[in-house]
């Protein structure tokens, strides 16, 4: 029998040393920084760092490279609420209100609020990551491929349907972003699909020109057309403090958010980006005012970035119990693991439970580090959005470019991300929100996958995607929240209706 | 004034909305010829999400074009005083100055690497777009970014910044 309690207190200690808190400041502040910059992200943050790690302890190792992980996120959203830029795919869904919170002026109040969720969504995540990991895999094992296919039909839906207002739009949007994860060589039967003879095409659809192009690009072209500054306010009203105090007021959204988060992290694959975007629709569909999300609802961050901080700690929950990453990011986490000798699993625990338990106190400290940089660095970057668009908008186009080249030195990765800002900046004039797009392409690959699976199961029938009682709920969740904005329509239709024959004047 | 038969259909085709939705049922209606020259098992997936576009987007071109008069219930389904206009198009010189900054900026980047595409976004947004009062400032906020991004991306993070068509470092 293992003692646990020694190899816990042991990690306390191991986390506790010097060297191992120098490592964690400077792999906090490598974290955010690199997710600052978009197409860099937490992935490539720990792959450059990596040859660094070589003759490390795996403790340290692994502290360094958990710091970028988990601290990348900050980073990411700062740019999203900011500029409206995700440094990452999964800070996506925090710009929907993000940003026009620091239109409004109050950008300082929202990277409050991200700072804040890092602390409460990273540390009750890691918490919780601790005393669930053994249950949650367990229970994440009875999604099969109908399920997880399902889980991504529920996800898109539920974007499409209740966060974008228009379900046809959204539906459509998703559609395109579907299609778009299809494009190039399929993983299980390799076969080259829909590349017309480009070579470029052969390959898959890099995620960032993607994001960086319908979010970054086309928000070039919409400053430019406006001049002035981002904040149309002129000063910035709300304050870091404010941030902390309104994420605080909405402990409800917190709470639904947290379980949103550490659920989805730990489904295998489906990771942050489906995480955040599934809190935000949560947090639109029980708000009492849900016309005012994507004008600068404070809930619009505090879910998407609750649910994204706390994901990232459950997003460990598979690849440590299991050895399953929960997204690319932990893919790379997982692959630097066994590099270092720790080889995740059910006996993780047992074989290398002090660095492990090393790992997840550093994690915690982690959310310190993030949030006491968040708090006393976070008022100089909000400053950004009172610049004049003569210097924001270049560094916007210079970042987002940079960003999409450097994820493969490829100028055909700009060309790219130049026209989907061309097409995101059509689809926001025209009412299509690029966001179920985003998700489409996010979650394509999986779908398919677990589609084709399910399928090859099922010898060909498609009974199997509703066979299972957690398959019947997904789909029915699904047909729910694309009929419900036509349901509610029409009770509202049928509320006023009465009013008129109870008041005939 | 209420117009009728083709003369309306025309006004409609004008319209971007319908323009969009159109261009976007016409390209997956190729994909879909294209998706029949893959392997079952390759385009069955594939199939199933274009063949869902085409219905979703085909039956907004028939509520345009048929019964404009369902548009706002099945386009948008939020109660009147819930429901957002679309954005106005904002005056046309400036979208295309705004593209022109951006086109004079990728083939900067092209021709001589990606570090002068900051001086040249820089440049090109002031003179097109921004306050031409402010250009000395811009210049040297462009120069020092420019030695940043050189230090960061280059030196640090190894990507090759100073190699474009016309010229190699």
């Amino acid at each position: 029998m293992i003692d646990h309690w020694n190899l816990i207190t042991g990690g306390i200690t191991l986390a506790f040393s010097l060297k191992n808190i120098l490592v964690l400041i400077l792999g906090t502040v490598i974290g955010i920084i690199v997710g600052v910059l978009p197409g860099i992200g937490p992935t490539a943050g720990m792959a450059l760092l990596l040859p660094l790690t070589f003759g490390w302890p795996p403790a340290t190792a692994l502290i360094l490279m958990g710091a970028i992980f988990f601290s990348s996120n900050f980073g990411g959203s700062i740019t999203s609420i900011l500029i409206n830029a995700p440094g990452d795919a999964s800070n996506s869904a925090t710009m929907m209100d993000g940003y026009p919170m620091t239109e409004n002026g109050r950008g300082n109040e929202a990277l409050g609020i991200s700072a804040t969720s890092v602390i409460v969504g990273g540390g009750i995540g890691v918490i919780l990551l601790v005393f669930s990991a053994p249950l949650i895999a367990m229970f994440a094992l009875r999604f099969g491929p109908a399920e997880n296919t399902l889980i991504a039909v529920f996800a898109l839906s539920i974007i499409a349907a209740l966060v974008v207002g228009s379900p046809f739009k959204g539906l459509i949007s998703a559609g395109m972003g579907l299609f778009l994860a299809t494009v190039g060589y399929d993983g299980v039967s390799g076969n080259i699909r829909f590349s017309f003879g480009i070579p470029y095409f052969e390959d898959e659809i890099q995620l960032i020109p993607v994001v960086v192009g319908l979010f970054a690009v086309s928000q070039v072209i919409t400053l430019g057309e406006g001049g002035g500054t981002i904040a149309k306010v002129g000063k910035l009203a709300g304050s870091l403090i404010e941030g902390m105090k309104t994420y605080f007021y909405h402990p409800v959204t917190v709470l639904r958010s947290l379980v949103v988060g550490i659920f989805v992290g730990a489904l295998p694959a489906a990771g942050r980006v489906t995480a955040s975007f599934m809190a935000y629709a949560d947090a639109v569909r029980s708000s009492k005012n849900p016309e005012s999300f994507g004008k600068g609802n404070p809930e619009g961050v505090i879910a998407p970035e609750t649910a994204n901080n706390s994901c990232a700690m459950g997003d460990l929950i598979p690849t440590l119990a299991l050895g399953i990453p929960g997204s690319t990011a932990a893919a790379v986490f997982l692959g630097i693991m066994i590099m270092h000798g720790v080889v995740p699993g059910p006996r993780a625990f047992v074989d290398n439970g002090q660095v492990l338990y090393a790992l997840l106190t550093s994690l915690v400290l982690v959310t310190l580090v993030v949030f006491a940089f968040g708090i006393s660095c976070s008022k100089y970057f909000a400053k950004i959005s009172l610049l004049s668009n003569e210097i924001i908008v270049p560094y916007i186009l210079i970042f987002s470019l940079v960003g999409a080249f450097a994820i493969r030195n490829s100028f055909a990765d700009v060309l790219l991300t130049c026209f989907f800002g061309l097409l995101g900046y059509i689809m926001n004039r025209l009412g299509y929100n690029p966001v179920p797009m985003i998700l489409g392409l996010v979650l394509g690959e999986m779908a398919e996958k677990n589609f084709r699976r399910a399928l090859i199961i099922s010898e060909g029938s498609y009974e199997i995607f509703y066979t299972s009682w957690i398959a019947k709920i997904l789909l029915a969740m699904s047909i729910l929240s694309v009929i419900y904005p036509y349901l509610k329509l029409a009770l509202h239709k049928l509320g006023s209706g009465k009013r008129k024959i109870e008041s005939p004047s | 004034m209420n117009k009728r038969g083709l003369f309306r259909y025309w006004d409609l085709l004008r319209k971007g909305d319908v323009l969009f939705l159109l261009a976007i049922f016409l390209i997956f209606l190729f994909f879909l010829k294209e998706s029949f020259n893959y392997p079952h098992e390759s385009r069955s997936f594939p199939e199933v999400i274009i063949l869902s576009t085409l219905i979703l987007s085909g039956i907004l071109l028939v509520v345009y074009f048929f019964f404009p008069s369902l548009k706002n219930t099945i386009v948008s389904p939020e109660p009147d005083g819930e429901r957002e206009a679309q954005r106005e198009w904002k005056t046309r010189g400036r979208f295309y100055r705004g593209w022109l900054s951006i086109a004079i900026s990728i083939l900067t980047a092209f021709l001589f690497g990606f570090l002068f595409l900051i001086p040249a976004s820089f440049i090109s947004y002031t003179l097109l777009l921004g306050r031409k009062g402010m250009f000395l400032k811009i210049l040297l906020l462009s120069l020092a970014t420019t030695l940043l991004v050189y230090i960061v991306f280059d030196r640090f993070l190894g990507i090759p910044t100073m190699r474009g068509y016309l010229w190699t470092q």
